[in-house]
């Protein structure tokens, strides 16, 4: 899950839809074109954790929702754990600061977890 | 159609193998979205049905082989590089319409695939992890949703710009606005809004109108609210009627509002809200406040005016005909303000009125009403006042008014007032009869020589009418009928003796009674020139020269007389009788230069105008003119330039004592030098004696007129001598 302060998501759709619009406006297309963008950051940074891992992550296609942070994470179906972290990126014109958030299974916690034991030893 | 070999060949687990392949088969081919998979090298194992009809290509032509070979066009494309992700490193993908709206070569008719009108798509693509690699890819048709959305959107942009528009427009106009939702909070509220209620827009957005718009009711016309009550609730407010309701700012202040109200209605009729229109009246009350003053006060003393003294007394009449109570009225009329008027100005004048009105205020109760009722009118009513009681405040009055000396610049005056007093009781009759009575009573005291109270009473004033100015006006109007004037002529000589040739004589007029009797003018003429006699009076002697004239053309024109004949200031006024004179003027073809008319200083400043034009004209047709008693005005010296005049003739009151007082001798001589400067030829009046005459003689008067001279004698007596002197010489001329 990518989440981004109001503010910042503003900032970016206007600098990827390159249209003066609010959140309230965005249509299902302008959803499915965040949702996109979303999807490719996703797959860049979970794409390069797996590499470090040397292990694949499976993870499914990102939703677009809007709303208070709290209803958000409140319809978290299942796992009830969540890695967050935070991210910069930068556009051209402008600088969007947001969290990556990633909700995982049980099962893929303690994978995860001894994932990032097993490298640390390894970097040991 | 169908699935590749390479799909049939996978074994799925036994579990999975609940549903037969060819409903799995037969679900693909139905569906109502693109799908096809891509198995490990990129090649198509899958091609639905809905595919094959938008690409043109079927299932039989796609299998086994990469998507760029069927669309070269996608090679290097970012589908190529998500499906690559997806089948290397199982990570899904999606390509929304916005940013890649027609990847693929699909159309919806041959029409479209013609015109390369392309279906707006949005792809997934999923891995899918089974023991080798796949990746299904779906793709949605999106072009009903993208054109309702870029319907919406113009929608959107269209309903914004006229609420942009309505709210300019609210903003922009002198009244308050606010609008509420339906539940009555508000939702918008223009600057001027803003400003009255002291809150900004922000701050009450989303608040119950009530708490922001404090309405309050107005406590009967004091322009206040009573600080216990509290703001009328919402539902108040949209009941109650616009009147007298009082707005509070957020700093407490409270301002009279008007407001009206609206509804918002939808299509369905129902109510969305409602919109209040409000505007700070405490402008144009005060103007309306401004106006009824205005209506009812003189604007140049503050005082009331004629229609609110009218009112006044019709209430203390109305008042007097219930109770036992007596009012009075009194009617003023200043005396010497014409004068001040006419030498200083308008200016002056409207200052005199400003401090008599102060002075008369001094010497009345603060309850009695005073107004002006006209140039130099005024009236007070004086509320359960007897008359004996009004009569002592009217001399009152008429004291302080006589002991204020005005200045003006170097000048002072003195005026005084001639005050009419009439009581109000439950005999009264009317508002006009009592005005009339109190006028008619105000114009006796003017004529028994101003500065004076005239009461009025019922019983006397009959009778002194009677006796007074009726009865001559009766006399006046029977003489004229019957002819009853005679004309007397009294000489204007030269004083310089050896000066011969001419000869002048003013025209005086007398009054046969009934019986004969000889009325003299002083009994008469005030009479005739207070009901507007005077001009048929004029015109009566007018006529009666120029036809004496006409009838003796050859004697007159031999001694060259010229008749000078009295004028009224009425006659000035009207055309009446400079029409008749032209009128004779024209009939007679006389000699016109054997005309003069005498004006009095007073009458031709009463209306300097049409004074100017009457003499104007008149000497366009060789008549002359003289200025009469001059010197008894104040102001004489500054009107003698206005007035065209050929003769000035010297107030008597100068002449008859100046043989033996200095000061009156200094003003003849004054007087003389003047007028020779001006260019006029000069007239003594009142020489009594050769003594008089011998000082005229040395100071340089021209003419001379009196009982020193001759005394007036009829106009008969002189055509008889004229005749004796014609026939002496026709019996020297025959003898």
């Amino acid at each position: 899950m990518l989440l981004f302060p109001e503010g910042s998501s503003v900032e970016l759709v206007r600098a990827l839809l390159k249209e003066e619009m609010t959140l309230v406006m965005l249509s299902e297309m302008e959803q499915e074109a965040l949702t996109e963008v979303g999807n490719i950051i996703l797959n860049a940074c979970l794409g390069s954790l797996a590499n470090t891992f040397g292990d694949e992550l499976h993870y499914e296609m990102p939703e677009f929702a809007h709303g208070a942070c709290g209803m958000i994470l409140a319809d978290d179906k299942g796992g009830g754990s969540v890695l967050i972290l935070h991210m910069d990126f930068t556009l051209q014109k402008t600088n969007v600061g947001g969290f990556l958030t990633l909700m995982m299974d049980v099962d893929s916690v303690q994978t995860f977890i001894a994932k990032i034991e097993q490298f640390m030893q390894e970097m040991a | 159609m169908g699935y590749s070999a390479n799909r049939q060949n996978h074994s799925l687990s036994a579990d999975d193998q609940i549903l037969p392949a060819l409903l799995l088969h037969e679900v693909l081919e139905a569906s109502d979205i693109g799908m096809f998979v891509l198995d490990a090298d990129r090649k198509i194992v899958a091609w639905n049905h809905w595919l094959e009809v938008v690409s043109g290509v079927s299932f039989a032509a796609a299998a086994g082989k990469k998507m760029d070979r069927l669309f070269p066009e996608l090679a290097g494309s970012r589908l190529q590089a998500v499906v690559k992700t997806a089948l290397e490193q199982g990570m899904p993908g999606v390509l929304s319409q916005k940013f890649h709206p027609h990847i693929l070569p699909l159309y919806k008719t041959p029409d479209d695939r013609a015109a390369d009108i392309r279906i707006s798509q949005m792809i997934k693509v999923k891995p899918l992890i089974l023991d080798s690699r796949f990746c299904l890819v779906q793709v949605f048709d999106v072009t009903s949703a993208v054109s309702r959305d870029q319907m919406l959107r113009e929608q959107t942009i269209q309903h914004r710009e006229r609420e942009l528009r309505a709210r300019a427009m609210l903003s922009s106009i002198a009244d308050a606005v606010i609008a509420t939702d339906k539940a009555g909070r508000v939702e918008f509220i223009n600057l001027v809004a803003e400003g009255m209620i002291g809150y900004s827009g922000d701050l009450v957005q989303g608040k119950p109108l009530d708490e922001v718009f404090r309405v309050y009711e107005e406590c009967e016309g004091s322009g206040s609210v009573d600080p216990q009550q509290v703001y009328l609730p919402l539902q108040k407010l949209i009941t109650t009627s616009s009147k007298g309701l009082m707005l509070k700012h957020r700093d407490g202040l409270c301002f009279p509002i008007e407001k009206s109200l609206a509804n918002v209605r939808d299509e369905r009729g129902e109510m969305q809200g409602m919109v209040i229109v409000f505007r700070d009246v405490s402008r144009s009350r005060k103007l309306a406040a401004q106006l009824s003053w205005q209506a009812s006060h003189d604007a140049l003393t503050g005082l009331y005016n004629r229609v609110a003294f009218d009112s006044q007394l019709g209430r203390l009449l109305e008042q007097a005909s219930h109770e036992q109570t007596e009012h009075s009225l009194l009617y003023l009329d200043l005396d010497r303000f014409k004068v001040v008027n006419d030498t200083c100005g308008h200016i002056a004048g409207d200052e005199l009125l400003r401090q008599i009105t102060a002075v008369i205020k001094q010497s009345i109760r603060s309850n009695d009403i005073l107004a002006r009722l006209g140039g130099d009118e005024f009236g007070i009513l004086l509320e359960s006042c007897p008359i004996d009681a009004a009569e002592k405040i009217a001399n009152q009055v008429r004291l302080s008014i006589q002991d204020f000396r005005f200045a003006w610049g170097d000048k002072h005056f003195n005026v005084g007032v001639s005050i009419g007093l009439v009581g109000i009781d439950h005999e009264s009759e009317g508002v006009e009869q009592i005005l009339s009575l109190a006028d008619t009573a105000c114009y006796a005291a003017k004529d028994a020589g101003r500065n004076q109270v005239h009461v009025y009473r019922p019983d006397e004033s009959l009778a002194a009418q009677r006796h007074g100015e009726v009865r001559w006006v009766t006399k006046i109007r029977s003489a004229l009928e019957e002819d009853r004037f005679v004309l007397y002529v009294q000489p204007i000589r030269p004083t310089d003796v050896k000066a011969d040739g001419e000869e002048h004589l003013e025209v005086l007029i007398r009054m046969l009674d009934e019986s004969g009797g000889l009325v003299m003018p002083g009994a008469f003429i005030p009479a005739a020139e207070r009901y507007d006699l005077m001009p048929a009076i004029d015109r009566w002697v007018v006529r009666r020269i120029t036809a004496l004239i006409d009838l003796h053309r050859e004697t007159f024109f031999t001694r060259k007389t010229r008749f000078f004949i009295n004028l009224s200031g009425s006659s000035l006024n009207g055309d009446e009788t400079l029409d008749c004179i032209l009128e004779q003027l024209g009939r007679l073809n006389l000699d016109q230069s054997m005309l003069c008319f005498e004006v009095t200083e007073t009458a031709a400043i009463a209306n300097l105008s049409s004074a100017e034009h009457f003499i104007r004209t008149l000497q366009n047709y060789g008549c002359e003119f003289a200025l009469d008693d001059f010197g008894s005005g104040l102001s004489s010296f500054s009107y003698l330039k206005h007035l065209p005049v050929d003769y000035l003739k010297i107030d008597g009151v100068f002449v008859k004592d100046m043989a033996d007082d200095p000061i009156d001798y200094s003003m003849v001589e004054a007087i003389n030098n003047i007028g020779h400067i001006m260019g006029l030829r000069t007239i003594a009046e009142f020489v009594e004696n050769d003594r008089i005459l011998e000082k005229l003689q040395a100071i340089g008067v021209d003419y001379a007129q009196g009982y020193g001279i001759r005394r007036p004698f009829p106009l008969d007596e002189l055509l008889r001598e004229k005749g004796e002197r014609q026939k002496a010489k026709g019996g020297r001329a025959t003898g």
